[in-house]
């Protein structure tokens, strides 16, 4: 470690002492948090021995001393029972107290009494009663209390005991309520997200955004429905915590989630095993607890609220399933267990939700090889669901927010429009009108598609799927409600504001629709293929401030990290844009390739980013192996007039980078030391989709007249690591 | 089951090709700079193997293999390119020869191996060994429900029927799964011993809002108790609650294997066809379309 950065570790963990001695009275965080404070939850991060194998280290150590490392947050709740979950570090003696009001908290479970413990197997997780934690830091004691004998549609207060000693706060934080007896006319408030675990403060401006919002409303939410990649970049323990838990805890205490497994975290998670941090962290139902047949496997599951239907399908599974060298079809299981449960629902709503969109042309497009995984849910999934009669279908996995006319049938491939729209309106009652159908499930009367990966990570989009109506570039989540025959859906954006609205009415025996010719798509708009950081010279103003909104150039962290501590720049010109094509170069030993006479003329060619195993890449290269080395060259000119000064490199980089122009060096990440083959690479760096700031000023020096050359050399930190990226944007600030 | 294959084959979407394309290109590229790396050989051969080009993927686990000879995940997939090249004793071998040798860091994938391994043994009609295999494929803390599925096929087999049900039951009981309760029913039914499932398959009768699937089962119940006209009424009604789901394109292929299974059962043998014909090329599962084929020899 540099020494350097050895004394910023030591000042950043003195600015945080303050901050952890207020946290450690156990007073209540407000209900309603703002982004810092949802950032900085007072949960733990994994300490540095912890025996997984992060990369990344999103958040500084901050458990307070109530020894809580991981909630408590609600999972699976039934009629009659939750589940309340809590790590603790220590050797507590776990307690859980609840009741009808804050101050008479009359149930109690302990420990083999209502709470199961689970720990690291090597510690201990033999016991019928001490079950085995996949991943968690040494000496985690995660706690799952199932909370039994409630009332139906019931709110409850609970708190946390050690022993005698309270380790949560009195008040509406700590509040649960049980579910309605499925069939009840309640009506339910439900939170969609999806693609947002990065642990950035987009993510936590969406969420802020969405209690903001709630708290305004009065609006009590009756659950969190999350779509999917919920811990970048491989659903680790450690990424579980600083990616969802720290940022999501707040509404988590009081707000079931009930998961659908994302793709990263299918890299750590295995469905049909049920093994991994995506499988500690969730209780979902597997006997059909909630309401549903009895899928026996957390993957996939259903549970019913009042007159909805949810149903939550594993699409990384069901994909991954048909590349296994196997004579049996893995992956049966959840399709037949599908068609089960659809049977014997007979409730008012179905909806429907997994991680792979069946229509999308964000950072993802549906209807190329690439996303296979899209066409079997299309292919697949809903045959089945719309002859149940589904209503609503939500997904992520593609940054961005689409929202489908009203749609039935439609599978081919590439998608199209004709006769597949049953509603050609934009939904909104203030509009061309609510979508109708007839009250009940009624096979294929048509239902909407929300794609909402816009939670946290870069936007992207490919073009435009022609079922879609709204086509949004903007960070944010998904809110709907359920009120007797009416579901009502919003898109939040991150600033708060109501980016879409539709509506769906379900009332007496609408008459079959014609299937429309012609259907009106989206509004046409410009295919943005890469996002800006600030807008391109000669844009609106508006997609200025979308392409702001878009890609936000990442704050300085809160914790001891790697990452550069500049702010970029307003208003800059881009010398060399985001996704311009590149010169590179995979290992090899390739001499002066920095200088601007080197003939690179043998070296591939690709548009930015390079790299490999994030989904962030466009050029793929596995910069995988002993001392692999990435280098890439690009030609810029620098305007006549320009203040050499003002050259800057945006870059998004895992794990670290060295910058030379004209053959200097001018700037490099702070984790590397050395060069060529033999440079080491000390702490490990997440691209997180962000775009980093390095002035260039250290440049002017070597600049000249025409023609000059940028060579950026890439490493990773470990030659089996599992991803890789560079992307970098060259910038001249006004 | 040789020609079942090519006919899948020639219906492999054409996408799948163009993707696998790039990937593999890629891979190529990288392959040229670091040719030493059994990897990049083993991820090409898969990308080859899901766009079923064969010989290439066939050459590319070799070439791995010549690299790493213990690298078990190469070795998985070149016994099922050898079943699929028509030896399925010379994938077996290479199966079991690759699970002797398998190094540590490879155990995880053992339950996967004993799993191809078992469905070889059945392909081949070696049922006890087949029965051994799917036991070690079984020993994981949370066994796949096609393998307890499986299991039940090769007791079957066997002819240990008891074993079979209760290795269902159990199983059911154990996970709660709702398909290996209804195995268990189906089961129960294809051995003549409906009635113990009677009373369930009623409840659900009265529980469910899709009817056909149960309409079905106790048809079938009704059947081997010589109640021809209760059975028919039953198969009529499922096959009109069916029809009209079915009358979109591309209709559901499961519901297909059901409505098909009705007219098979009713003796309407051509329609029955059509639905399996349909189903099976919406890509259903033989698992899925078990009990209408079964029918259908009938």
């Amino acid at each position: 470690m540099l020494p350097i950065f050895r004394k910023f570790l030591s000042l950043t963990a003195l600015a945080v002492v303050p901050w952890l001695s207020s946290c450690d009275k156990g007073s209540a965080t407000p209900a309603t948090p703002t982004a810092a404070a949802v950032a900085a939850t007072p949960t733990a991060a994994t300490p540095p021995s912890a025996p997984t194998t992060s990369k990344t280290a999103v958040t500084p150590d901050t458990t307070p001393k109530t020894g809580i490392s991981r909630g408590p947050y609600l999972q699976m709740a039934t009629t009659s029972s939750i589940n309340v979950v809590w790590r603790h570090r220590d050797e507590p003696s776990p307690i859980i107290k609840w009741g009808l009001t804050a101050d008479a908290l009359e149930h109690t479970a302990a420990l083999d009494k209502g709470i199961v413990q689970r720990r690291l197997a090597a510690e201990g997780a033999s016991s019928a009663q001490t079950l085995p934690l996949h991943s968690a830091p040494a000496k985690t004691k995660q706690f799952e209390a199932k909370l039994t004998g409630l009332e139906p549609d019931t709110k409850y207060y609970y708190a946390v005991f050690d022993g005698t000693k309270r380790l949560t706060a009195a008040g509406e934080d700590y509040t649960f309520r049980t579910l309605p007896v499925p069939g009840t006319a309640r009506p339910g408030w439900f939170w969609v997200a999806g693609d947002g675990g990065t642990g950035g403060t987009i993510q936590a401006a969406v969420h802020t955004a969405m209690a903001n919002f709630t708290k305004q409303k009065n609006i009590t939410l009756d659950g969190f429905l999350h779509v999917g990649d919920m811990a970048y970049q491989s659903g680790l323990d450690t990424e579980f915590q600083g990616r969802f838990f720290n940022m999501y805890g707040d509404t988590m205490r009081h707000t079931v989630c009930w998961p659908a497994m994302g793709n990263h975290e299918g890299k750590t998670s295995k469905g049909e095993a049920g093994v991994g941090p995506y499988y500690d962290s969730f209780v979902c139902p597997t006997k059909g607890e909630a309401g549903g047949v009895a899928s026996g496997r957390e993957a996939y599951y259903s549970f019913d609220f009042g007159q909805i239907h949810f149903v939550v399908l594993d699409s990384c599974q069901e994909a991954l399933a048909k590349k296994q060298p196997s004579l049996t079809a893995l992956g049966d299981a959840m399709i037949q267990w599908l068609k089960a449960d659809l049977e014997k629902s007979k409730a008012q709503w179905l909806i429907a939700y997994w991680h792979h969109p069946p229509y999308t042309k964000g950072s993802h497009d549906s209807d190329i090889p690439a996303d296979y995984e899209s066409r079997i849910t299309r292919e697949q999934f809903l045959p089945l669901l719309e002859s149940a009669g589904v209503d609503l279908i939500l997904s992520g996995h593609s940054h961005i927010y689409e929202r489908s006319m009203l749609i039935d049938r439609a599978h081919s491939t590439p998608t199209v429009a004709a006769n597949f729209v049953l509603d050609d309106g934009d939904g909104d009652p203030k509009g061309d009108g609510a979508y109708t159908k007839s009250a009940g499930l009624n096979p294929n009367e048509g239902f909407v598609a929300v794609v909402t990966g816009n939670a946290g990570t870069t936007l992207k989009r490919v073009g435009t799927i022609p079922l879609m109506k709204k086509i949004i570039l903007e960070h944010g989540s998904v809110l709907f409600n359920v009120d007797g025959d009416t579901l009502n859906g919003i898109m939040l954006n991150k600033a708060g504001e109501q980016s879409d609205v539709f509506t769906i009415t379900k009332q007496g025996q609408v008459p079959a629709k014609n299937r429309i010719a012609s259907p009106k798509p989206a509004p046409p708009m410009p295919v943005i293929r890469t996002v800006k950081a600030d807008g391109a010279p000669g844009e609106s103003k508006e997609k200025e401030d979308k392409a702001k909104s878009e890609k936000e150039v990442k704050e300085p962290a809160t914790g001891p990290d790697q990452r550069s501590r500049h702010t970029a720049p307003a208003g800059a010109t881009d010398l060399i844009a985001p996704g311009a094509t590149w010169k590179y170069l995979l290992n090899g030993t390739p001499g002066d390739w920095h200088n601007p006479a080197y003939d690179d003329t043998a070296w591939l060619s690709g548009p930015a980013g390079f790299g490999y195993g994030d989904d962030d890449d466009v050029t793929r290269v596995d910069v995988k192996g002993p001392q692999a080395i990435l280098r890439i060259r690009h030609e810029f000119t620098l305007p006549a007039g320009a203040d050499p000064k003002k050259l800057g490199l945006l870059i998004s980089y895992d794990d670290a980078f060295i910058a030379y122009v004209n053959g200097h060096e001018v700037t490099r990440s702070l984790n590397i030391k050395g060069n060529g083959p033999t440079a080491t690479v000390g702490k490990p760096h997440e691209a997180d989709d962000t775009f980093e700031y390095f002035p260039l000023d250290a440049a002017a020096a070597f600049l000249v007249p025409g023609k000059n050359i940028i060579g950026i050399s890439g490493y990773n930190d470990d030659p089996k690591s599992s991803d890789f990226s560079l992307h970098p944007q060259l910038i001249l600030a006004k | 089951m040789r020609l079942r294959f090519l006919l899948l084959l020639w219906a492999l979407p054409v996408w799948a090709h163009h993707d696998a394309a790039v990937t593999i290109a890629e891979l190529t590229e990288q392959i040229a700079r670091s040719p030493a790396l059994p990897e990049l050989y083993y991820q090409r051969g898969v990308e080859e193997y899901s766009t079923q080009q064969l010989p290439a993927a066939r050459a590319d686990f070799e070439l791995a293999l010549k690299l790493r000879p213990d690298y078990l995940p190469a070795k998985r997939y070149l016994a099922m390119i050898t079943n699929l090249e028509g030896h399925p004793e010379r994938a077996l071998e290479v199966l079991q020869e690759a699970i002797r040798q398998a190094p540590q860091e490879h155990q995880f994938l053992m339950p996967s191996c004993h799993q191809l391994e078992a469905e070889l043994l059945v392909q081949l009609k070696r049922f006890s060994p087949a029965l051994t295999a799917v036991k070690l494929a079984l020993d994981t803390p949370v066994p796949a429900l096609e393998t307890l599925r499986l299991q039940a096929q090769i007791l079957r087999e066997l002819g240990q029927d008891e074993a079979a049900l209760n290795s269902l039951k159990e199983a059911w009981l154990k996970t709660r799964a709702v398909i290996l309760r209804n195995e268990w029913f189906d089961t129960l039914i294809e051995l003549g011993r409906g009635e113990e499932a009677l009373p369930l398959i009623q409840e659900e009768l009265e529980n469910t809002r899709f009817r056909s699937s149960w309409l079905i089962r106790r048809a079938r119940i009704f059947l081997q108790q010589k109640r021809s006209a209760e059975a028919q009424a039953d198969l009529q009604a499922a096959i009109d609650e069916l029809t009209p789901r079915l009358a979109v394109t591309p209709p559901p292929a499961l519901l297909l294997c059901d409505r098909g299974l009705a007219f098979a059962l009713l003796g309407q043998i051509t329609p029955a066809e059509q639905d399996l014909a349909a189903a099976r090329q919406l890509g259903v599962s033989e698992t899925s379309c078990r009990l209408l084929v079964a029918s259908l020899r009938r």
